[in-house]
């Protein structure tokens, strides 16, 4: 929808003054879509929960105080560990993924784009149950390693925390490998040539050359899993079996079973808060301005 | 004599299935400034990689300074390049740049600064040490280029093309400053150009390359004044290839008749060069003489070629178009016809119409001359001027000594 808006804005950029009609869409598309629901969601964190339902306009800091408790700080602590992993993970796995896709001849490159892209064809739920199938007890995974002699018994993967961080690699791994690739792609290799012919092994002009040319493309991709990473509740649901405990779980637990909305709210604002800051701290220390097509 | 310190032996390399580099073999003195001309995709690129370590041969062997260096990585070589597009690093600035060979091979940080501080101060680009090569103009990076390159003080620099983004003025500048460089620091320089003005300016030899074999190697003079090939004659400035029988060769000159150069009906002019080509066989009996038509014209004979020329052999003369002596008068040479003038680059160019040797080209110094488009000319040129080419030795191949040029190469066994 919003594509369709952006041409629309340029098609009609003329000069007689009435050029605002034709960015009028886009902007009301953002103010009812995005900021109108944040502004509401930002209301909702300081009112106060109703006995049975909904809430009573009473301002109240008493939302934002319980996250102090010591059971919800660790609900945002794991949650910040396993978005970690789960972002060095998919960076392990997408940037040689990322790197060599680039080094391929077209034909090949469209091939693994595809392959990279085929999983977004089915629902991510769909997938996320496929893995049950390969995890459960006398699964998939057991039956082959048992064959193979490696394990004897089921290593009862399902409901683990290994599993919901395989989950997260698996779904947002595409995510940094696209990433990766935008940028590796780009690359000009004959940068790396003049490393090589300066004195440089394979090894540091690839560090000092490769990586840092490719850094925008990592960054992007890296705030890409990092930030759906906290707040995805569905893999930590159907793989963790409520074991795992994440502030997506969290606040989708307040919202429904809880019935908590201003709790639920402030949740959200912290997380968006507490994603905000990373982010801003992260492109502090990396010291890159740029991210490959983001922010 | 002085020391080889570049030996290429009998290099060959495909890509896939085309053949880029047909085996040669070449040594490169201490010092020299060397250039390999050729059109883009003649095989000279692939060369300077293959020095470089950036690309293997299939066969042949690399010796740098008296060590085998095939098989070495790029790295492992005391041999630096200046990229085609500079390829300087853009996250670094100037300092950076230029010091990151320096930094590899851990120098001492003071020495570091002192060095790329001189490098700078001689490509004139002192103060731009902060600068990020985004920053910077074509010549600037260019400069870089070249300091990043010699500041690590490599016994042979690779030149790919480096003038090859720069506008003709700046490009001069360059040329002059780049042969400064080269003779102050007495490293050797390997230069790949398309320019044959630019190789004929610089070089202390030029290499001429075409289709992955070298067509000529030799110094400026020899390729300019001697080339040895119908393509070096025409590659490197504009020549003429006249092809004809050869009537006699004596005494260093080359008597050749043109067969068929004659255009247009005039009879005189038919007559005059069929009685020339008479006259000549009555004083030689021994020429053994084709049948007397066309035109008449001469060439030189150098020592070497003297012992491949048999009268009656078909033989190629190249003349410089600035060489070419144009007439009214009827009398031995080739009878042509103008086709147009056209004055550019100081020069005017006047088309001649060579029947089956094609098009024809004679240049002359002013804006225009008395001949007209469809005038009816005489062509010729003084024995001096005239060079043969392509001499093959027959169906045995072009014979080696003719090949090897001044002796400095070596012939692939």
């Amino acid at each position: 929808m919003g594509k369709s808006m952006k041409k629309d804005k340029r098609k009609g950029a003329g000069k007689d003054g009435r050029w605002w009609m034709t960015v009028a869409p886009l902007y009301l598309f953002t103010i009812f879509f995005v900021a109108l629901p944040l502004l509401y969601l930002f209301v909702l964190s300081f009112l106060t929960r109703a006995q049975t339902w909904g809430v009573v306009n009473e301002f109240t800091l008493e939302n934002y105080l319980k996250i102090g408790k010591p059971v919800y700080l660790n609900t945002f602590k794991e949650s910040f560990q396993l978005a970690v992993l789960t972002t060095v993970s998919t960076l392990a796995i997408g940037y040689p993924f990322g790197y060599f896709m680039a080094r391929l001849s077209r034909r090949a490159k469209s091939l693994m784009m595809l392959l990279v892209v085929i999983p977004f064809w089915t629902s991510a739920l769909m997938r996320m149950y496929g893995w049950i199938i390969i995890f459960r007890s006398n699964g998939i995974l057991d039956k082959v390693l048992m064959a193979l002699g490696l394990i004897h018994s089921p290593l009862k993967l399902l409901y683990s925390y290994p599993a919901v961080l395989v989950g997260m690699v698996y779904s947002l791994l595409p995510f940094m490998i696209l990433s990766v690739y935008s940028s590796t792609d780009k690359m000009d290799w004959s940068l790396v040539e003049a490393a090589r012919d300066l004195g440089a092994s394979r090894w540091t002009a690839f560090w000092t050359i490769t990586v840092k040319m490719t850094l925008p493309g990592i960054m992007s991709g890296i705030v890409l899993v990092f930030i759906p990473s906290m707040g995805l509740f569905f893999i930590a649901d159907i793989l963790g079996g409520g074991k795992v405990m994440l502030v997506g779980n969290l606040i989708q637990a307040q919202l429904q079973s809880g019935r908590d909305w201003p709790f639920a709210a402030a949740l959200s604002v912290m997380l968006m808060l507490f994603t905000s800051v990373m982010i801003w701290i992260y492109r502090k220390v990396a010291g890159v301005r740029e991210l490959e097509g983001l922010l | 004599m002085s020391e080889i310190i570049l030996d290429l032996k009998n290099i060959e390399k495909s890509f896939e299935d085309t053949k880029v580099l047909r085996g040669i073999s070449l040594s490169i003195e201490r010092g020299e400034f060397i250039t390999f001309l050729g059109a883009s995709g003649c095989g000279k690129t692939t060369t300077l990689r293959i020095i470089a370590g950036l690309e293997s041969p299939d066969e042949g062997r690399v010796c740098l300074n008296g060590q085998d260096v095939t098989d070495l990585e790029p790295n492992k070589r005391n041999v630096n390049t200046v990229f085609q597009n500079y390829a300087l690093f853009p996250h670094m600035d100037v300092f950076s740049n230029v010091a990151y060979g320096l930094r590899l091979r851990k120098v001492p940080k003071k020495e570091i600064a002192e060095r790329v501080k001189e490098m700078l101060e001689m490509v004139q680009l002192s103060g731009y040490e902060k600068r990020m090569p985004s920053e910077l103009s074509g010549g600037q990076r260019q400069r870089v280029a070249i300091a990043r390159a010699v500041v690590n003080d490599p016994q042979v620099l690779l030149l790919d093309e480096p003038l090859g983004a720069l506008d003709l003025q700046l490009r001069r500048q360059m040329q002059v400053e780049l042969k400064r460089i080269q003779k102050r620091l007495g490293i050797t320089f390997i230069y790949i150009t398309h320019d044959q003005e630019e190789a004929l300016n610089m070089s202390d030899r030029i290499v001429v390359m075409q289709d992955g074999r070298f067509e000529q190697i030799g110094t400026p003079d020899q390729v300019y004044y001697h080339p040895r090939t119908s393509y070096v004659a025409r590659f490197v400035g504009t020549a003429n290839i006249i092809t004809g029988k050869l009537i006699q060769a004596e005494n260093g000159v080359a008597q050749i008749l043109v067969e068929d150069a004659a255009v247009g009906e005039d009879p005189v002019g038919d007559a005059a060069a069929r009685k020339a080509a008479q006259a000549l066989t009555a004083q030689v009996p021994t020429a053994q003489a084709p049948a007397a038509k066309g035109g008449k014209v001469s060439a030189t004979v150098t020592r070497e070629q003297a012992p491949y020329l048999r009268p009656g052999q078909p033989v190629k003369v190249a003349v410089r178009s600035e060489n070419m002596l144009l007439g009214r008068d009827p009398g031995e040479g080739l009878r042509l016809s103008v086709i147009e003038k056209n004055f550019a680059g100081g020069m005017l160019r006047i088309s001649l119409d060579g029947g089956s040797l094609g098009e024809l080209t004679a240049s002359r110094q002013g804006i225009d001359s008395s001949f007209q488009p469809g005038d009816v000319v005489f062509v010729s040129w003084e024995a001096e001027h005239g060079v043969i080419v392509d001499l093959d030795g027959g169906e045995a191949g072009p014979p080696a000594a003719l090949q090897a040029g001044d002796g400095k190469s070596s012939i692939p066994a």
